[in-house]
């Protein structure tokens, strides 16, 4: 099982030295030949969309296949080649925002669009020292309850960490598989803590009722308390008694935590973020927090505003938009707000759903639970 | 003596809404909510000597019957939980202490005077119906004081409601029986609430069309009517009063489909623009003279003392959350009574638990306060 790499430009190297076993289709022979001094690459001099070539290298078997020219129309007909033949992780590097549907309609998992990441990062630089009302994500902690949550919850944690630039810190019970995760996020470059706890997670939480503030306060045994910016849980599955008595592990942790929990249930980037905004306090900071994650991930921003709500809100969220390059759709509810609002968070457009953790508003404490619990997205959940 | 002039059920109904749509506009100019112009108009009716023909009286009576239950749903449907969550349980818990308190002092000044708990109870009661549109009059609902008060009343009439009930049906059918049949209302209450959160979770866009203002069948409102009619129903049946049926669906569909939505509008457009000014007219309209003149005048005084007291006292304990002038001004608005109390009369007077002379004097009382209290209450608020 080997990955292909279509177009040996910069990136296409910098990632063949950062893989193994990977082999870089490049149509110039002079930079083939530069590129064939790279330890440990195979270098075929040919067409990226080439079905016959492609065949040859090993597309059927490949881990994974990366189109990475810069231009949108080779790329679109390499990787339709590759999902035509099955090929189960595609990753795709998009020049024009625009072509972002024609590559969604071909059921591309993973699109990448560099101008707009570069761009982002620039503005971050110019805005890092003047902006206060900046949302922190450098301290993610990820709660892993079983070897499950290694596949879900802590892969999300790390996805929005590489993009956050944070470090994560998981805490777990000993029988976790640490070699694993230690390995996922160094391929990430993410830092890693990892801190074992010696009672199941799952156990602490259901014989306190709620997440025990204790267990992440002693966290940092320096003496320094530890603060997350954020949380990162798996979802569960909960059963019928449990819904009814309320017995949810993850709702206990949101009612406790001082910061906002992200419940994982994606598990790759967000293409398009929506939150639902009420006239509750909470929505400034359900704003705040869907703005920056989408500005992070280079997502479309979708908010719902359920209830009149501040001109003033709107408008700082619609400042905070720009100046992190968002682009922001903004949909008015016509009917009942509750109704339009599960509607929407069903409807499978988004990858992530930002909420306010209590029900204040119009929402209602138990219609957020059940998003929380039976959405099809992730959700996350501001304070 | 004044003649009674006999008309049809169409020409009193037209004097009705003529009267119906003049009050507001006089009352306003004059300073009295509207729910006491309505009653003393129909109290004018009523000396003017309108009466019924027997077949428009049925007609009639039962539009005033159905108003009433109306009333009690649309009660039901102003009272806002999500106070209740941003507020904490703090409304709740000052409201019941405030009831227990009036419960408490009615027995031991209703004992003092040498009658029994039935009397006690009745002087518990308020009129959450008559509350509920003086503090929307007065653009209160949606404040915290408005919703205290709401709440204060919510609680008085459905303990009330509730130990009635309890009560009479322990009479009739024994204690077994009776809290049989409570119970299988409550517990219709709860089936109905878990079915209707699924069904919102799993069929949102069906019942997305339901709240819109471009629906041709008006289906909302359909099943509004039907939610309503089949608590109402199921009430009759188990021999429950028809007013907590209606006033649990109420509360249902406020659970439900909280949020100011096109369909909310509607029901109170069909309430207040039509079936609870003809209840309030009618209740004027039957107001008998003749009963008071009977003996029962002399007992007025002592009810009208007592009722104050049992509510005044008490309201002081809001004094923890607002201004002395708001507690006491809250305290006579919550002495106002009406329907609950002239209903309560009837039900004690069939089962022997009070002789007619105290009917009649209960009904004086409810006339006094209701007229007296909202007018009270608005010149204390400067409105």
């Amino acid at each position: 099982m080997r990955n292909i790499i279509v177009g040996g430009g910069r990136a296409g190297r910098e990632l063949a030295v950062q893989l193994h076993e990977t082999v870089i289709i490049e149509i110039k022979p002079e930079k083939a030949e530069e590129l064939s001094e790279l330890a440990g690459v195979e270098v075929i001099i040919g067409d990226g969309t080439d079905e016959e070539l492609l065949m040859q290298v090993g597309l059927k078997d490949a881990k994974t296949f990366i189109s990475l020219t810069n231009d949108d129309d080779v790329n679109y007909r390499a990787a339709a080649i590759a999902k035509k033949h099955g090929v189960q992780k595609i990753i795709v590097r998009v020049e024009y925002q625009e072509n972002r549907e024609r590559f969604q309609e071909l059921g591309i998992q993973y699109l990448m669009f560099p101008t707009r990441i570069v761009a982002n990062l620039i503005s971050d630089l110019m805005r890092s020292d003047a902006t206060a009302n900046h949302i922190q994500f450098t301290k993610i902690l990820v709660l892993i309850l079983d070897n499950n949550a290694v596949e879900k919850a802590f892969k999300e944690a790390l996805l929005v960490a590489s993009v956050a630039k944070a470090e994560v810190t998981a805490v777990s019970s000993p029988d976790i598989d640490s070699q694993e995760m230690k390995f996922m996020a160094m391929v990430r470059s993410v830092p890693l803590k990892i801190l074992l706890e010696e009672e199941k997670l799952t156990d602490i939480v259901k014989k306190h009722g709620r997440y025990p503030e204790g267990v992440i306060m002693n966290l940092e045994t320096k003496g320094q308390p530890y603060h997350p910016d954020c949380i990162v849980i798996d979802h569960e599955e909960l059963g019928i008694l449990d819904k009814v008595f309320k017995r949810s592990v993850v709702l206990g942790l949101i009612k406790s935590a001082s910061c906002p929990v992200l419940v994982a249930r994606t598990f790759r980037y967000y293409e398009t973020i929506l939150a639902i905004l009420d006239s509750s306090d909470t929505s400034e900071s359900v704003g705040r927090y869907a703005v920056q994650m989408a500005h992070m991930c280079s997502s479309d921003l979708h908010l719902l505003f359920l209830e009149e709500v501040p001109s003033e809100l709107i408008k700082s969220i619609r400042k905070l938009g720009e100046e992190g390059n968002v682009q922001i759709i903004e949909k008015r509810v016509e009917g009942n707000p509750r109704i339009e609002a599960i509607k929407e968070v069903k409807s499978g457009n988004y990858e992530l759903v930002v909420i306010p953790g209590q029900g204040k508003g119009v929402m209602g404490s138990d219609i957020l639970r059940r998003i929380i619990n039976d959405a099809p997205c992730s959700v996350l959940t501001a304070v | 003596m004044t003649m009674t002039i006999i008309i049809s059920s169409y020409i009193l109904l037209l004097l009705i809404a003529v009267f119906a749509f003049i009050i507001p506009i006089l009352s306003g100019r004059i300073g009295v909510p509207a729910v006491v112009g309505e009653i003393l108009c129909g109290i004018l009716l009523g000396l003017l000597g309108f009466s019924i023909e027997a077949e428009g009286r049925i007609v009639i009576d039962f539009l005033a019957s159905f108003g009433l239950i109306f009333l009690m749903f649309l009660v039901g449907l102003e009272i806002d939980f999500s106070m209740v969550e941003v507020h904490g349980a703090r409304l709740f818990i000052i409201g019941t202490f405030v009831f227990i308190a009036t419960l408490g002092i009615s027995i031991f000044l209703t004992h003092l005077q040498g009658y029994g708990f039935y009397l006690a109870l009745v002087l518990s009661t308020t009129a959450v119906g008559l509350i509920v549109p003086t503090i929307r009059e007065l653009g209160m609902l949606k404040s915290e004081f408005g919703q205290t008060i709401l709440i204060s009343a919510f609680i008085a009439d459905f303990t009330t409601t509730l130990l009635l009930t309890g009560y009479t049906i322990q009479i009739k059918k024994g204690i077994t029986e009776g809290m049989f049949l409570i119970a299988l209302v409550f517990i219709l209450f709860f089936t109905v609430y878990y079915l209707g959160k699924l069904v919102i979770w799993h069929y949102p866009e069906r019942l997305s069309a339901w709240f819109k203002s471009d629906q041709p069948s008006e289906m909302g409102v359909r099943a509004a009517f039907a939610l309503l009619l089949v608590f109402v129903a199921i009430s009759e049946i188990a021999d429950v009063e028809a007013i907590l049926g209606a006033f649990l669906a109420g509360v249902m569909f406020s659970l439900l489909f909280r949020g100011g939505t096109v369909l909310e509008q509607k029901l109170f457009g069909i309430g207040y623009g039509f079936l609870i000014p003809l209840f309030f007219i009618t209740v004027g309209m039957q107001f008998d003279l003749g009963a008071l003149a009977g003996g029962g005048i002399y007992l007025v005084p002592m009810l009208l003392v007592t009722a104050f007291v049992v509510k005044l006292v008490p309201s002081l304990l809001f004094i923890v959350r607002y201004s002395v002038k708001d507690s006491i001004s809250a305290g006579v608005l919550l002495s106002s009574r009406l329907s609950l109390i002239i209903a309560m009369a009837a039900v004690g007077l069939e089962l022997g638990l009070i002789d007619a002379t105290m009917e009649s004097a209960i009904i004086l009382l409810a006339i006094i306060t209701c007229i007296s209290c909202p007018t009270i209450f608005r010149k204390m608020q400067n409105y």
